[in-house]
């Protein structure tokens, strides 16, 4: 079990998502993958990420950056 | 005494009905589960690239993108002013005189496509460019092989490429030369299909 940590500040949709598909591709069941980002889309869109996927949101901190920690599930 | 065992047949030879039918409706109930899922469209995106603004192409390159990170397998198939987006280089041999003028007065690749709006001579892409170039934002020559890469099916409509006299050596690499029956069957397992 680790977990990763990926820096998307400043990226705009669909570069987060395409940066943690590829991250979370590399990882195994049960990491950790702890994500920053600036753009105002990704609170919305990371919700609809996980659940697409079935990964687990365990927190979700919104202030002026959105971080999401998930855990990976299969 | 008689009168109970009657009894006990009769509602054993219930049960063994009541099974059947049980039995029979469980069957029915799979054969259906099995002929709905036949007809459930799969997690496929398909998006008809038929204009050939830049900004257009940049939009659907977006959201093929981000679709192909959500999981989708995503079918682009690029027809008409679309094809100029994979063009990558002109061919003017072996043309007729139309061919050969529109060889020349199609954009010749992402790099050279105009905006929808406000295009002003070619200040409009330079200043879009410059502007996503400031925001981070790819562009679109490096949004089409992030695409390719994230493993975007991309198709060329063949009669488009026909009547515009575009032949597959003016395209770029890694294309599928298609027609509508390639388009349809993935169109139709699509739950996402959109025409830009």
């Amino acid at each position: 079990m680790k977990t990763v940590e990926l820096d998307c500040v400043g990226l705009f949709c669909p570069m987060p998502l395409v940066r943690i598909k590829r991250t979370m591709d590399g990882l195994d069941e049960g990491d950790c993958l702890k994500v920053v980002a600036s753009d105002p889309a990704f609170e919305a869109d990371i919700k609809a990420w996980t659940q697409r996927f079935g990964h687990t949101l365990i927190e979700l901190d919104v202030a002026q950056q959105v971080t999401a920690l998930l855990r990976k599930v299969a | 005494m008689k009168q109970t065992s009657t009894d006990n047949a009769q509602s054993a030879s219930d049960a063994s009905c009541d099974m059947q039918s049980l039995l029979a409706q469980l069957r029915q109930c799979e054969q259906s589960v099995a002929d709905l899922k036949d007809m459930t469209d799969e997690d496929h995106m398909t998006i008809v690239v038929f204009s050939g603004d830049m900004d257009k192409v940049l939009a659907a390159l977006f959201l093929a993108t981000g679709a192909a990170s959500m999981g989708c397998e995503v079918s682009m198939y690029y027809t008409f002013w679309g094809l100029s987006a994979l063009r990558k280089k002109a061919v003017y041999r072996n043309k007729n005189l139309w061919h050969r003028m529109l060889a020349w007065m199609l954009p010749c690749g992402v790099g050279k496509l105009k905006t929808s709006k406000m295009h002003f001579g070619g200040i409009g892409p330079k200043l879009f460019n410059h502007l996503m170039k400031k925001q981070n934002v790819p562009d679109l020559k490096q949004m089409l092989e992030l695409a390719v890469e994230l493993d975007v099916k991309m198709t060329a409509c063949s009669t488009a490429m026909n009547i515009m006299g575009i032949g597959s050596d003016e395209l770029i690499d890694g294309l599928q030369i298609g027609g509508v029956a390639s388009y349809m069957q993935r169109a139709s397992q699509s739950r996402v299909n959109l025409f830009i």
